[in-house]
């Protein structure tokens, strides 16, 4: 292989195996070391994680307007929604688990839709500093499962908390789907391909040094 | 087969720019000159490190199962739950797929995980080659991002607080065992780095 200093596997001729990191001729379709399928970039990656997220946007109206867990008191059933469990929380003066739940629930999910927008769109039309995007992608990616804390509240609050009439949790319909949420925007996350950002950004200094010339 | 020369060269997963890896010491790193990505840390030897982590997590799990997780009383009724009635609860309450999605990120896919790094620790410590070795090591990376132990834990903790004031909440042994689980899991995972375990693998065929 010569050695230039920003020589691509791509461009050399090769694919490198998304499972285990194995170079592959950018003809095999197979990798001879694990089995697992080789493409040179992920197929319809931006066009697949365009599709996730804007699923995600849907479902994320339903999760936060949708009672998210039912309580009943004494017989009276209350609705509670996500924004309204962080307000309660609040107001209790647990100001640190109001901010976690806060975090987790409302600004991580909001943070990773845009943040996947933005990603889609620099490997779209491109953008100034790739490294920048990278950074970004490896932060989505690591927020990915962290958005789930409240559902599994639920879940633990639902089966802990049954004393019949005097004190029961049911959950609501805005857990499932703020769950979907979760998994659609890890599921897009996981379906963009961040090399095209730097196929882009390639691209583009080409371009400007063709005219130069 | 290749020689070992040329398969330390590879393209970044982030990036796709070429790289010739040098051979890692157990406490070295190897991170992307362009984009910064991680591309491999360790060597086999950290990677066997993961065996005795391997071993307590499955331990760990299976004893999360078998015990109260956390009882809670108030007016003179108590309830006491299991880690399984997480999801079984929901289920009753008619949350069908809500129940199979808690189950599958707090038992079912750590489960998984758990069994595969056993399998390729196993291997790496007797130094011989397992049936279904192969199908682990391609399925821990992937799964390993469904697993959500540690995120549960968080969820635990945010719970006990939301109801601490409403009634008497009783720890149990198996909220310990779970938290354990959850430490010496990512403990075990960290230690078997991708590149290293698939060419750990390629050199038993050889």
């Amino acid at each position: 292989m010569t050695g230039s200093q920003n020589t691509t596997a791509a461009a050399a001729g090769f694919a490198s195996c998304h499972t285990c990191y194995l170079l592959v001729s950018s003809d095999e379709g197979r990798c001879p070391r694990c089995h697992s399928g080789v493409h040179v970039r992920m197929p319809n990656s931006l066009h697949r994680t365009m599709a996730l997220l804007v699923t995600a946007i849907i479902l994320y109206v339903p999760a936060n307007v949708l009672p998210i867990m039912s309580t009943t008191v004494m017989g009276n059933p209350v609705d509670n929604t996500i924004m309204g469990g962080v307000i309660t929380l609040w107001k209790m003066g647990s100001y640190p688990i109001a901010a976690i739940i806060f975090v987790a629930s409302v600004f991580v999910p909001l943070a990773k839709m845009v943040s996947l927008t933005v990603l889609c769109w620099a490997a779209k039309y491109g953008r100034s500093d790739p490294k920048k995007q990278a950074v970004l992608y490896r932060v989505t990616e690591y927020l990915g499962k962290w958005s789930m804390i409240d559902v599994f509240v639920v879940a633990v609050l639902v089966a802990l908390i049954k004393l019949g009439d005097v004190l029961s949790f049911y959950p609501g319909l805005a857990a499932l789907t703020f769950a979907g949420v979760v998994i659609l925007t890890m599921t897009a996350a996981a379906n963009f391909d961040p090399r095209l950002i730097w196929d882009k950004a390639e691209a583009r200094v080409d371009e400007r040094m063709g005219k130069d010339e | 087969m290749t020689g070992r020369s040329e398969s330390r060269t590879i393209g970044c997963v982030e990036c796709d720019l070429l790289i010739k890896l040098p051979p890692l010491q157990a406490r070295q790193r190897c991170l992307c000159p362009r984009c910064g990505h991680l591309l491999s840390a360790g060597n086999v030897e950290r990677a066997r490190q993961a065996f005795p982590f391997a071993i307590s997590a499955a331990v760990l799990l299976p004893l999360s199962l078998l015990f109260p997780f956390m009882s809670f009383a108030r007016s003179g009724i108590e309830n006491e739950m299991n880690l399984f009635q997480t999801a079984w609860a929901l289920y009753l309450d008619g949350s069908v797929i809500l129940s199979v999605m808690v189950f599958g990120f707090i038992i079912f896919m750590p489960s998984f995980v758990v069994l595969s790094i056993l399998l390729i620790s196993l291997s790496m410590t007797f130094e011989r080659s397992f049936p279904g070795l192969k199908l682990a090591a391609r399925f821990v990376y992937a799964v390993n991002s469904w697993s959500m132990v540690e995120v549960f834990i968080i969820g635990v903790l945010v719970s006990l607080v939301k109801i601490a004031k409403m009634a008497t909440v009783e720890i149990g042994v198996s909220l310990w065992t779970y938290l354990a689980f959850s430490i010496v899991l990512v403990l075990a995972i960290t230690k078997l780095d991708k590149l290293v375990v698939w060419e750990y693998i390629e050199s038993l065929r050889r």
